[in-house]
């Protein structure tokens, strides 16, 4: 005997929130088919969290672009609130000032979100770059300002090299993680080629695995696509 | 006697102090306990590549004279070997609980403990059943954090409900007047995410606290059920109320409150397909396809999803069919 199939309506709730800040190194070096790729795959990632019923809700994005300056060119905002410019290359290469500025940028909605009671999930910010920080760059301040920011909680960073980026510089910046109650550095990723639309999927698929449940100070990471080069630690 | 004004008597109503002298035994239970669950696997889960296992899983045991156990986990994202973990702890669970209610001969009393004396028995359980677990692993010489889960025990009577807890998710039950009431508080950390487990080892002494209450967080609910509800966090956005935005105020305000609408809605869907002779098997196949897909929020659900019913079917013919001691 056939039964009619269950049916109800879900109530409407307000989504958690989550933040994730690009920093995107628009320097010189990224002209030709560097920069042409990330806009490419900035495009996609905004069609695809906007398109996602769970995502366009949650996942509010700011973008950072630094090359001789740092500017905010999507202040935190939803998908649907918000056109993912196109990024020219030029300049030099600000790296540990665009960091920074994503550092405020996240706390200040971290506080916004506190402030107003909501629930929310730990910020990421996540950095682009190809090459080589510009000279007096003070790599070694911000690298102990992301140990103690991963370590206390207030965002999860995530290293991306591209073609020519200086492998050492990244781990030495890399943020932490605790893994079976030991802290563990998490290593800068190399993407394969240009494959930015990969890595892009990759970080809209993350955000849900990152809402899944956890222990306290651990953070989960989904499994690395095929966007990522090996590199040896 | 009405089983709620045995209930009021037995409590202490208006002149429950003399009737208590007066009773021997429960009324006989009447009607009949419809109760489905399923633990569906999240769409991040179904498109990961290669799939992620449901890390969620359930049981549920009817007992005698209206009494039954049902227990769900919710295996944690971060924890690599959870999907075995939150299955061998609810097939735990579901003993250590049986045993319980079988000792204290709750069910032949018709008597509900106290809650404190609900809240050290839970809390012993959930010590033997994460002992249990960490010998699990010992064996296989893997970590015990490696089958972290969440857990919550659902016992349900025909006087009451008992509720104990570690971790997140939602519960609630439904009064004989018809209204769906939360039993339950999540706990949670200052991010959304975060949670307990029964892995972990805050809880062990009984006086560690979480979203302003204590895990693990076990009530007592002295009021007669004629419906209930546990769910992993997968489900709770989409079945219960858990919060707005005031704009006005700009303040987001909590709430944890099953929705009227939903649960009513498909409480008559199960008490009418119940009546129209669907088995068991024809009611699972249902409840899981709609926890599955039966509707958009369900369907787009990233994270997995585990949804226990329970619905008192009161009818003639189903008290016909109950089952009895």
């Amino acid at each position: 005997m056939g039964f009619k199939d269950f049916s109800a309506e879900s109530p409407e709730n307000y989504d958690q929130k989550s933040i994730c800040c690009f920093v995107v190194d628009v320097s010189s070096s990224m002209t030709g088919a560097a920069i042409a790729e990330l806009n490419r795959g900035l495009q996609e990632f905004h069609h695809q969290i906007s398109d996602d019923y769970q995502t366009a809700n949650k996942l509010e994005v700011a973008v950072v672009q630094f090359s001789s300056n740092v500017d905010m060119i999507v202040s935190p905002a939803l998908p649907y609130n918000f056109e993912m410019p196109h990024l020219k290359a030029h300049g030099s290469t600000k790296l540990v000032d665009g960091v920074r500025k994503a550092m405020k940028i996240i706390e200040g909605r971290k506080d916004w979100y506190k402030m107003t009671g909501q629930p929310y999930l730990r910020p990421w910010i996540i950095l682009i770059t190809d090459g080589e920080p510009d000279q007096g760059q003070d790599i070694n301040g911000l690298s102990m300002e992301i140990e103690e920011g991963t370590k206390n909680k207030k965002f999860v960073f995530l290293p991306i090299g591209v073609q020519g980026a200086n492998m050492n510089v990244l781990e030495k910046i890399a943020g932490y993680n605790k893994k079976g109650g030991e802290w563990q550095k998490m290593m800068p990723m190399k993407l394969r080629g240009l494959k930015f639309a990969e890595f892009f999927e990759w970080v809209s698929a993350s955000m849900s695995v990152v809402a899944s449940s956890t222990e306290e100070e651990s953070v989960n990471l989904p499994d690395i696509g095929n966007w990522m080069e090996g590199f040896e630690i | 006697m009405s089983l709620s004004d045995w209930i009021k008597n037995k409590i202490g109503g208006e002149d429950g102090r003399d009737a208590r002298k007066t009773l021997t035994s429960p009324p006989r239970f009447e009607g009949k306990w419809v109760v489905a669950g399923a633990s569906e696997m999240g769409k991040s889960h179904k498109n990961a590549d290669p799939p992620i296992p449901c890390q969620d899983s359930h049981a549920i045991k009817p007992l005698e004279a209206g009494w039954g156990i049902a227990i769900l986990c919710d295996g944690a994202g971060s924890a690599p070997l959870s999907h075995i973990g939150s299955e061998f702890t609810v097939s735990q669970a579901i003993g250590v609980f049986e045993g319980i209610i079988q000792k204290n001969k709750w069910i032949k009393t018709g008597e509900l403990p106290q809650p404190e004396a609900w809240q050290k028995l839970a809390l012993d359980a959930f010590r033997t059943i994460r002992k249990r677990v960490e010998l699990v692993a010992e064996a296989k010489e893997v970590k015990s954090k490696d089958y972290a889960c969440t857990i919550i025990v659902v016992i349900y009577a025909p006087m009451g409900i008992l509720v104990s807890h570690i971790g997140d998710g939602r519960a609630g039950y439904r009064d004989n007047e018809g209204k769906w009431h939360p039993m339950m508080t999540p706990h949670n950390g200052e991010e959304a995410n975060i949670t307990i487990f029964l892995t972990s080892d805050y809880w062990l002494k009984g006086d560690f606290e979480m979203s302003g209450v204590t895990v693990p967080e076990s009530k007592v609910i002295n009021s007669v059920p004629t419906g209930f509800t546990l769910m992993s966090d997968g489900c709770e956005s989409h079945t219960f109320e858990t919060g707005y935005f005031d704009e006005e105020n700009m303040r987001f305000i909590h709430k944890n409150t099953p929705s009227q609408a939903f649960f009513e809605t498909l409480r008559k869907q199960l008490l009418s397909v119940n009546a129209e002779g669907a088995t068991d098997k024809d009611i699972q196949e249902l409840w899981s396809k709609f926890v599955d897909r039966g509707n958009t929020k369900f369907t787009n659900e990233l994270d997995d999803k585990t949804l226990i019913i329970g619905i008192l079917d009161e009818r003639q013919e189903a008290r016909d069919d109950r089952i009895e001691t």
